[in-house]
């Protein structure tokens, strides 16, 4: 967890960060942390490199800013793969039709075989020897073209269908096995019940094959443009959802997105923060949640929502310090929230009020300084406390030096958040 | 697995995912169809023990094989879908600037070997170090080190491509920095 130098090392600091470890090693950093001003120095850059690359990936999401997310942005999607689902796990071998037409394609060729073999004297008319060719699959093709759908009590399955392999197929009535006759006539009933063309196949068998391929072929037909009707159907469904309502469905990312970096910031701070808060603003302090209300620029008014950022500030030189130490030290302002709120006390109209949550006794106000750029002040009981701070609205979550170069006036970079 | 299996995993799982594809892909469409396919793979699981890393690990090997087999098809085709998504849809604050924001975020991220910006992707999204242990096939002690590995070297890429920016704007001149 540490070097040798008893300091925290990085990927310890990311995880205490990230929430990470376990409550015994959170307790090890946060006494280090507390203890040794390199390693807080390291718990502040890392911090910064959380918010910073948290807020470089959100600029990769294509989504609108300021509009409210819908309530089932995904349904559409879920329905699309609902349909995507059944589609795929429908197999032609569960089609009725194409169950039927196999069947009459086999039953027509060993009718054939039959025929050949029996002569001319055979006695049997050709329903009879249809029945007879079929028998062995008589109870297999009536549990098929029974469907679950027909009413069935548990005990009405037949042996047959489960031979078959067809549990879920249920026979409309018990039949003994041992009974040929029956069979053969219930078999012969399934298959004219199956099918219109039946009676015509018994009668003239000779024209079976054709017939039955024919049944067969557009069977195959039907469920071909059954499968692509279904899949016209989810591709539109999807088309619809990208297309006509695109920002609609857009929505729940960005709320996901930004709520999802509210909570982890919030979780951040709620894992390394002390119970008490620091009662005003200045180096070293936490601005928690500023709340704004105003716009002034041109640029609120194409964004009329409220808008929210986090703020980070650098903290003023110390006595003794360098440049490259000032720098490393950076403070983590949670959220804040710009309003629309002018405030009558003050002559100037350029100002608009701010309220900081968890600073009650902290008036706040700001101004847009020129289209970018934003200005914030506390005005605080006590005057030494005053903070001035400047930050661009369209910041880059990177250092902007020559926004604090005016007295009293510090930078702070500004990662756009979603407002609590 | 079940309907209301299949509503509560994609409730849970499908914005995220699409979004932490979308920021990996850069293409919107692609990103839904790979997210798609990945749900559709986890229908055919009975149980997932850990669903959310799965549904992850999935979609990165789904790109990944699909990047493999069709680069120079995809290629064109981002082409396409960004010059049509130009001409069609315009998000009301994907200004120039912006654009060029996210550009430059891209190009940052790009610069990231593959494990440390597909596991900051996964962070990003909330998953915590365990799944992207088990989505990445790492140890679990070795994600603190990754993500802070990427979320640094994120930043200075990006720090790096906005100052050559600043220094190209300014004429290389003496601006005062």
């Amino acid at each position: 967890m540490t070097n040798k130098h008893e300091h925290l090392d990085e990927g310890t600091i990311h995880a205490w960060l990230d929430g990470a470890l376990s409550p015994d090693e959170s307790a090890q950093v946060e006494a280090l942390a507390g203890a040794c001003t390199e390693c807080a120095a390291l718990v502040a850059e890392a911090r910064g490199l959380v918010a910073a690359s948290s807020r470089i990936l959100s600029s990769l999401d294509i989504i609108p800013g300021g509009v409210i997310p819908g309530v089932d942005g995904g349904v559409d999607q879920l329905a699309a793969l609902r349909a995507r689902r059944h589609a795929s796990t429908r197999r032609w071998w569960n089609d009725r039709r194409v169950v039927v037409a196999a069947s009459l394609v086999f039953v027509a060729g060993i009718s054939s075989v039959v025929w050949r073999f029996a002569g001319p004297n055979t006695v049997m008319s050709p329903a009879e020897q249809t029945a007879d060719a079929v028998q062995p699959f008589a109870d297999t093709v009536r549990a098929i073209v029974t469907t679950p759908s027909v009413p069935a009590t548990p005990s009405a399955t037949t042996k047959a269908s489960e031979a078959a392999g067809r549990t879920e197929a249920k026979a409309e009535a018990p039949r003994p096995l041992s009974d040929p006759a029956p069979t053969r006539i219930a078999a012969a009933k399934v298959l004219a019940d199956s099918s219109t063309d039946l009676k015509k196949v018994a009668a003239a068998s000779t024209v079976l094959p054709r017939s039955a391929g024919l049944v067969a072929n557009e069977a195959r037909k039907s469920d071909s443009s059954v499968m692509a009707k279904s899949r016209t159907q989810s591709l539109d469904s999807m088309s619809r959802t990208r297309v006509a309502d695109r920002a609609t469905f857009e929505l729940p990312l960005q709320q996901g997105a930004a709520s999802q970096r509210q909570a982890l910031a919030q979780a951040r701070v709620d894992s390394v923060q002390p119970a008490a808060r620091p009662p005003a603003f200045g180096a070293g302090a936490r601005l928690g949640q500023v709340v704004t209300t105003g716009v002034g620029a041109a640029r609120d008014a194409a964004e009329p929502t409220v808008r929210c950022y986090q703020l980070r500030l650098a903290a003023p030189p110390t006595r003794g310090e360098t440049s490259a130490r000032r720098e490393r030290v950076i403070i983590v302002a949670d959220s804040v929230q710009l309003l629309n709120v002018t405030l009558p006390e003050l002559s100037d109209p350029t100002w608009y009020r701010a309220k900081a949550v968890g600073f009650a006794d902290s008036v706040l106000f700001w101004r847009p300084v020129d289209s970018t750029t934003v200005e914030l002040r506390s005005r605080s009981p006590l005057a030494a406390a005053q903070l001035v701070v400047r930050f661009r609205t369209t910041a880059t979550g990177l250092p902007l030096p020559d926004l604090g170069r005016e007295q009293g006036v510090q930078a702070a970079l500004a990662t756009r958040i979603l407002c609590p | 697995m079940r309907d209301d299996e299949l509503e509560r995993l994609f409730r849970l799982y499908h914005a995220p995912l699409v979004r932490y594809l979308t920021r990996r892909l850069g293409d919107r469409d692609w990103a839904e169809e790979v997210a798609q396919e990945a749900f559709l793979r986890a229908l055919r699981q009975d149980s997932l023990t850990n669903e959310r890393s799965w549904l992850f690990a999935v979609a990165t090997n789904l790109v990944r094989d699909e990047a493999r087999r069709t680069a120079r098809q995809r290629r064109h085709l981002q082409v396409l879908a960004e010059q049509e998504r130009d001409s069609v849809f315009e998000p009301p604050l994907t200004t120039a600037e912006s654009a060029h924001e996210a550009a430059m975020a891209r190009q940052a991220l790009e610069s990231l070997v593959e494990k440390d910006r597909l596991a900051l992707l996964m962070r990003e999204e909330g998953l915590n170090y365990e799944e992207i242990a088990a989505a990445l096939e790492l140890s679990v002690g070795s994600v603190g080190t990754t993500l802070a590995r990427a979320r640094r070297r994120l930043a200075e890429a990006y720090e790096s491509l906005q100052s050559g920016e600043g220094r190209r704007a300014a004429g290389g001149g003496d601006h005062d920095q």
